[in-house]
């Protein structure tokens, strides 16, 4: 039986609470997520999904509710430890991917890596062995901007990998990307189930939460779930 | 006076440690007043950031005090001692006026708090909620104005000084026949022995009190707690004291010679440095074990303060031996010596 790697209970986060410009992004949202499990929210555009997809990537706090990422009851950390939870226990891959132009590839999936202390051995090890796992080992050594989209995606995914983290965020992660191109992202997220990765992916494209891949969906409208399912 | 160059880069860095200090303290007040570690709002996280920025600022100002103290130190043991009258060591230099002991005395419990108050923003850094936050920063609030003090006393100390004057030195001050004018004086009627046994005895109850934090449980550990400041103050005093009605005739080797300044010199391989160092770290280390034990209280950081206090307590027996073996050492060493030309 898998165990629960992210449980929220009744969560709620409101943006400028008690000024006239308020947004209540998310409400009253409880769920939870089983290591290894492939979960998409699926939603309209301001649904809450990516607000859901912070509170529970650690980036920013709820109002009010719980929130249990990995066995730690994170919602009340201050900023600094939710930065070195999230730097060991979580990968995010953007929706535009968010990767440094002026460095290479190799540089750029070095980045999250550094900060976790390794020995150069170690971050070479771990930064050749994702690039080899999702094909861009042999563009290692090119600047960004002279990679293709299909590229420049796996690169951004390798870079959310390389610091070994138990869950992957996505958000929209195809949402610049051909169906081609889509398709050979649901394979990589496909393998990383194999590893043993928990994923979970805010989208609005069919092709994502269409797949076989996907263990469940969870229907957003105005901040509430509306549906859960597989 | 105070155009002197030493003093002058003495009370600019001083002032600096005032400035920041004082712009900690004001951070620190919206902290202490709207801390809300629950809260998602912006004023939390920024609050949060301005925590990080305070606690910075108290490093460099501890960074600034260690300097200054030990440039205080410098200045008034070799630097103003030739300028003025009468004045050959820092006893002299401190016995100018009304303020040297006191700017002394401020300077010091300036550094043992601003320590204190470091070893506080450690434990609460342990824990992801930051519990001792709101504490921390009181505290804080509490130490600006004894910085402030400090620096007025010693600005108005080196302002003072008249170096015509004749000031009188270690030989009259530390003159164990008769009560003398400093911070000691009072104590000078206390006969050698006696201060000499209280240091034995303080010494062991230093230890005893490391002992129940370090090996007992509830209310007898919760006593270590409450007993480890009274004894690390007592013992810093009559570590003092011993110095200089005893030891420091050994480490001078004349039966005379009193000045607990003069062994911070060369001729006497700085061993005052050592000794200072030790008698700093065992006070620290006892009232940090107040200070954890206090912050026990709140349950979210009781194994982390009492791993803590555990720490203070070894850090407090390690120092306190290691002062004691050293002034005894010094003693048996100059007694098997005259034993020996005997």
């Amino acid at each position: 039986m898998p165990e629960k790697i992210i449980v929220a209970d009744n969560i709620i986060k409101i943006f400028d609470e008690g000024q006239p410009n308020e947004v209540r992004a998310v409400q009253s949202v409880s769920l939870c997520v089983f290591e290894g499990e492939i979960v998409a929210f699926r939603g309209p555009s301001g649904s809450g999904k990516t607000t859901l997809l912070s509170l529970l990537g650690c980036m920013c706090k709820p109002t009010s509710g719980e929130i249990i990422v990995c066995g730690e009851r994170i919602t009340k950390w201050s900023e600094h430890f939710l930065t070195m939870f999230r730097r060991k226990h979580i990968g995010f891959v953007f929706q535009n991917f968010n990767l440094i132009e002026h460095l290479t590839a190799y540089q750029n999936i070095t980045v999250p890596a550094i900060p976790l202390g390794l020995s150069f051995h170690e971050m070479n090890l771990r930064v050749h062995k994702w690039a080899e796992i999702l094909r861009v080992d042999h563009r290692l050594a090119f600047p960004i901007n002279l990679l293709s989209g299909g590229e420049i995606q796996r690169v951004a995914i390798a870079r959310a990998l390389v610091a070994e983290p138990e869950l992957i965020f996505a958000d929209e992660p195809t949402a610049h990307l051909d169906t081609k191109l889509s398709n050979e992202l649901i394979e990589i997220f496909s393998n990383l189930k194999d590893y043993g990765k928990t994923l979970l992916i805010a989208t609005h494209d069919p092709i994502v939460y269409g797949s076989k891949i996907v263990s469940r969906i969870i229907d957003f409208r105005d901040g509430h779930i509306v549906e859960s399912g597989a | 006076m105070i155009r002197d160059s030493w003093i002058i880069s003495l009370l600019l860095s001083e002032f600096i440690s005032l400035v920041l200090i004082f712009s900690a303290a004001i951070l620190a007040i919206r902290i202490a007043r709207k801390w809300n570690i629950s809260s998602s709002a912006k004023e939390q996280l920024v609050l949060e950031r301005k925590s990080y920025l305070v606690s910075t600022i108290m490093m460099y100002v501890f960074s600034f005090e260690m300097v200054s103290m030990w440039l205080f130190v410098i200045i008034v043991n070799d630097h103003l001692p030739p300028i003025i009258k009468g004045a050959m060591c820092g006893t002299g230099s401190l016995n100018a006026n009304q303020f040297g002991w006191i700017v002394l005395d401020l300077k010091s419990a300036e550094f043992v708090f601003l320590a204190l108050w470091l070893i506080l923003h450690h434990l609460d850094r342990k824990i992801p909620e930051y519990p001792l936050t709101r504490e921390k920063n009181i505290f804080l609030l509490l130490l600006a104005p004894l910085v402030c003090i400090a620096f007025t006393i010693e600005a108005l100390y080196f302002s003072t000084i008249n170096p015509n004057i004749i000031t009188t030195c270690c030989s009259i001050t530390f003159d164990t026949t008769a009560a003398g004018s400093s911070s000691v004086g009072i104590f000078s009627a206390i006969p050698e022995g006696i201060i000499v046994r209280m240091f034995y005895g303080l010494s062991v109850a230093a230890l005893m009190t490391d002992g129940l934090v370090l090996y007992s449980k509830r209310w007898m550990r919760t006593t270590g707690y409450v007993l480890a400041p009274i004894t690390g103050v007592a013992h810093f005093i009559i570590v003092f004291l011993a110095i200089v009605h005893h030891y420091a005739k050994y480490i001078y080797g004349m039966p005379n010679h009193h000045c607990p300044f003069d062994m911070l010199w060369k001729e006497y391989y700085f061993v005052g440095y050592l000794i200072y160092a030790l008698l700093f770290l065992s006070v620290i280390s006892s009232l940090s074990i107040c200070v954890t034990g206090l912050a026990r209280r709140k349950q979210v950081i009781r194994f982390e303060a009492t791993s803590l206090s555990r720490k203070a307590a070894i850090w407090n027996a390690g120092s306190t031996v290691a002062l004691f073996v050293l002034l005894v050492c010094v003693e048996w060493i100059w007694n098997a010596a005259a034993l020996q030309i005997q």
